[in-house]
């Protein structure tokens, strides 16, 4: 009787408490170590006689994986320069604790870096020009794609070393074009049999949407696509003007509002303001049968729709040839401030060069900006060699200063545009007013 | 005689002791006064400064007087912000007011289980806004989405929400009162603080439930629906987390969910202008510090505290 009443009352507790507390333990420990962890990664490695560059990247997963292949495959191969990789988050549009390491005159010895903000650092005066060193050693930039090196380059200096790039391509759904009775293996090549498919593949029942042939300003369908599909132009490489309000490109927004106007701007675009995730995206879902999109959303078809049956093709254009795409990509820079800025670029050089390109790019699923090393990857992947064989005609966007500046306000001006709060000569006009100002 | 002396003094040495116990206090505040010096006064004042100049961070700006300020009056995208944001604080403040007294007079009542209740409402706000927005995208989503799910099933055809730039802010609104949980808790608190006796003398008079809702309950609840205000309106003005995460930053469609805080951090982190940013940043204050004085100026009519 005793005997179990001490059993239930107390040593059940007491048990608990054991589980508990070796729980709190377990954890506690867990958490120490991934401090300590974090610490270390953070703390410069120094090893006798090598200088240690510091590496910022922003790499998780897969592209985690192959910055630290290529990093250990390059401090396999030296006995002087060391490379530690040290993951910094930044996003696309901000990259706010590298930007304060280097007003604060702390920066890493190295970079990695979106190629669009190259011309902005630069003009700021926060980047390490390259020039010096491609000089010295006459290192051939004419293996990149021309608008990778257009990209890095910001008054006649080159100030980064272009890593990875990108294209956008027409992808539609062969199964919904049987359906209605287009050939899925004749997709749209002028702008009107575009809107002819996107007329035949969009269903409207009682004022209601519920299939759109596309909605061409959404996913990748920014105004930089529509312009140079168009044939317009945004930059004069040669003089550095802008030309924002090229004639092509007020055609190319009108060819918008246009769509605009026949499917509500309100209505369609609200399908696709789920944007950020995946598995919303109308494409994927079957509700939008084409969009403009870039090799990084194939993963995510493969992911959550993998039986979607899509091909790709060139953005069409209203005469059916001059096909034309635009890129962005990455790069490394060296910031201002560096201490090791020469070992810094003994680093450039290999992960720029064709070896450090095949691992990084095959590893990571990137595209390269060496065409070779991309015709080995990709050539027997049919997706891939369309976005890989238009790459020769891609577009840098203008490596100004106001680079972002002009890309918030194009996107502003489709918006004002499509939703009938302007006109497109007017809006774009007034897009190359505002640019032109901040450039000055 | 005796007396004096024998008071004087503990007096004195309780002076000393006090001093004493300052000294340590001060010490023991130091570090954190040190921080506020250092992290909050010194960046508030560089920033009036900054305003004067064309600072982009990585370079030091020159001094350009007025400058800023008077771009900022000419510039197209401040009106427009300013009028977001004001549109999003006159209609989300009032609505929040009544929706947060009104429930929190719901979960006042003595109903079992009403501490789950309570916990519900409350729950919202423990969302991360940026999850927070995303849930909302979905549900405003109009081909899949709850909200009009719910509508059709009234036989309300639903506006396209995010899609349009008359239905955007009221989106807006519509998200932000689910967060309301925070103020509830607020208000609950001053309902449980009116007198029982005021309901019972009304009873005994044969007062209706409306007539106890509006002649005592409101009135005694004025003073916590006043700091409701003046935060709701603080809050309102400094919207930015829910619209940024919704529209990655753009403000779209066309703009409509551009608001002022979201324009002034494009300026200083997207384009490098601190120096504008910094101009922004006090107009902001000042308007609020305005707004904040106009509210406790007419506060005077109409919030009446227990016992005056």
């Amino acid at each position: 009787m005793t005997n179990s009443l001490k059993n239930t009352y107390f040593v059940r507790p007491l048990k608990w408490a054991g589980v508990l507390s070796l729980s709190i333990v377990v954890v506690g420990c867990s958490e120490e170590q991934a401090n300590t962890t974090e610490d270390a990664i953070e703390e410069t490695i120094s090893i006798e006689g090598r200088t240690t560059v510091t590496y910022w990247h922003n790499h998780t997963g897969r592209g985690l994986e192959a910055i630290e292949q290529v990093a250990s495959d390059f401090n396999d191969s030296q006995e002087d320069v060391f490379v530690q990789p040290i993951y910094s988050a930044s996003t696309e549009g901000d990259d706010q604790r590298l930007l304060t390491a280097i007003a604060g005159g702390n920066p890493p010895d190295l970079a990695h870096f979106d190629r669009f903000k190259v011309a902005q650092y630069a003009a700021e005066n926060s980047l390490e020009p390259l020039t010096p060193f491609i000089e010295e050693e006459n290192y051939d930039m004419d293996i990149y794609y021309d608008y990778a090196v257009d990209e890095t380059t910001y008054e006649e200096d080159i100030y980064a070393m272009p890593l990875t790039t990108d294209s956008r391509l027409l992808f539609y759904n062969k199964d919904r074009f049987k359906e209605v009775g287009l050939d899925p293996n004749d997709p749209p090549q002028t702008i009107k049999e575009l809107e002819h498919a996107i007329d035949k593949l969009s269903t409207i029942e009682d004022g209601r949407v519920m299939e759109l042939g596309m909605v061409p300003w959404t996913a990748q369908g920014w105004f930089y696509t529509w312009g140079w599909a168009f044939g317009g132009d945004f930059y004069d490489m040669e003089t550095g003007e802008l030309t924002v309000d090229d004639p092509k490109n007020i055609e190319a927004l009108e060819w918008l509002v246009s769509i605009a106007d026949t499917y509500d701007a309100a209505t369609v675009t609200s399908f696709d303001t789920a944007q950020g995730s995946n598995e919303m995206d109308p494409f994927i879902q079957g509700i939008y049968s084409m969009k403009v999109d870039g090799p990084f959303s194939i993963s995510t078809i493969n992911q959550y729709n993998p039986d979607l049956n899509y091909g790709v093709t060139p953005v069409p254009t209203p005469t059916g040839d001059h096909f034309t795409t635009w890129s962005g990509g990455t790069s490394l820079i060296i910031p201002k401030g560096a201490k090791n800025a020469k070992e810094a670029w003994e680093f450039m050089k290999y992960l720029g060069g064709e070896e450090g390109q095949r691992t990084y790019s095959e590893l990571n699923n990137q595209m390269s900006v060496i065409d070779t090393v991309n015709e080995e990857i990709y050539g027997d992947n049919e997706i891939m060699k369309e976005f890989i064989d238009i790459l020769p005609e891609s577009n840098a966007r203008p490596p100004i200063p106001s680079g972002q500046l002009l890309w918030n306000e194009l996107d502003r001006a489709v918006e004002y545009a499509i939703h009938g709060r302007g006109e497109p000569r007017a809006l774009l006009e007034k897009v190359a007013r505002k640019v032109a100002e901040a450039e000055k | 005689m005796e007396k004096t002396e024998l008071g004087k003094a503990p007096k004195l040495r309780k002076n000393k002791r006090r001093s004493n116990e300052s000294l340590a206090g001060w010490l023991f505040a130091l570090p954190w006064l040190i921080g506020l010096a250092v992290f909050f006064i010194y960046p508030l004042l560089s920033s009036i400064y900054y305003s004067f100049t064309d600072y982009s961070i990585l370079q030091s700006g020159d001094f350009i007087g007025l400058a800023n300020y008077r771009e900022l009056f000419q510039d197209e995208l401040f009106w427009i912000s300013i009028y977001n944001t004001v549109y999003f604080a006159v209609l989300f403040v009032p609505l929040s007011i009544i929706f947060g007294v009104a429930l929190a007079m719901v979960l006042n009542m003595r109903v079992r289980g009403m501490a789950v209740y309570r916990t519900i409402f409350f729950l919202p706000t423990l969302v991360p806004h940026v999850a927070l927005a995303i849930l909302w995208i979905w549900l405003l989503n109009p081909q899949f989405g709850l909200v009009n799910a719910m509508l059709d099933f009234f036989g309300i055809q639903g506006p396209p929400w995010l899609g349009s730039t008359f239905w955007s802010k009221p989106a807006l609104v519509l998200m932000s009162l689910w967060g309301i949980g925070q103020a509830v808790i607020i208000y609950l608190a001053g309902l449980g603080d009116i007198s029982q006796e005021y309901y019972e003398a009304a009873e005994v008079d044969g007062a209706s439930f409306l007539q106890k809702t509006f002649r005592i309950t409101l009135p005694l609840l004025t003073p916590v629906i006043f700091f409701n205000l003046v935060m709701g309106f603080i809050g309102a003005f400094q919207q930015f987390t829910l619209p940024y995460a919704m529209t990655n930053g753009t403000g779209s469609p066309a703009d409509s969910l551009t608001f002022y805080v979201m324009y002034l951090y494009d300026n200083a982190f997207s384009y490098f202008r601190m120096g504008y940013a910094s101009a922004m940043a006090w107009i902001l204050f000042v308007i609020i510090m305005l707004l904040t004085a106009i509210v406790f100026w007419s506060s005077k009519r109409w919030v009446h505290y227990q016992g005056d």
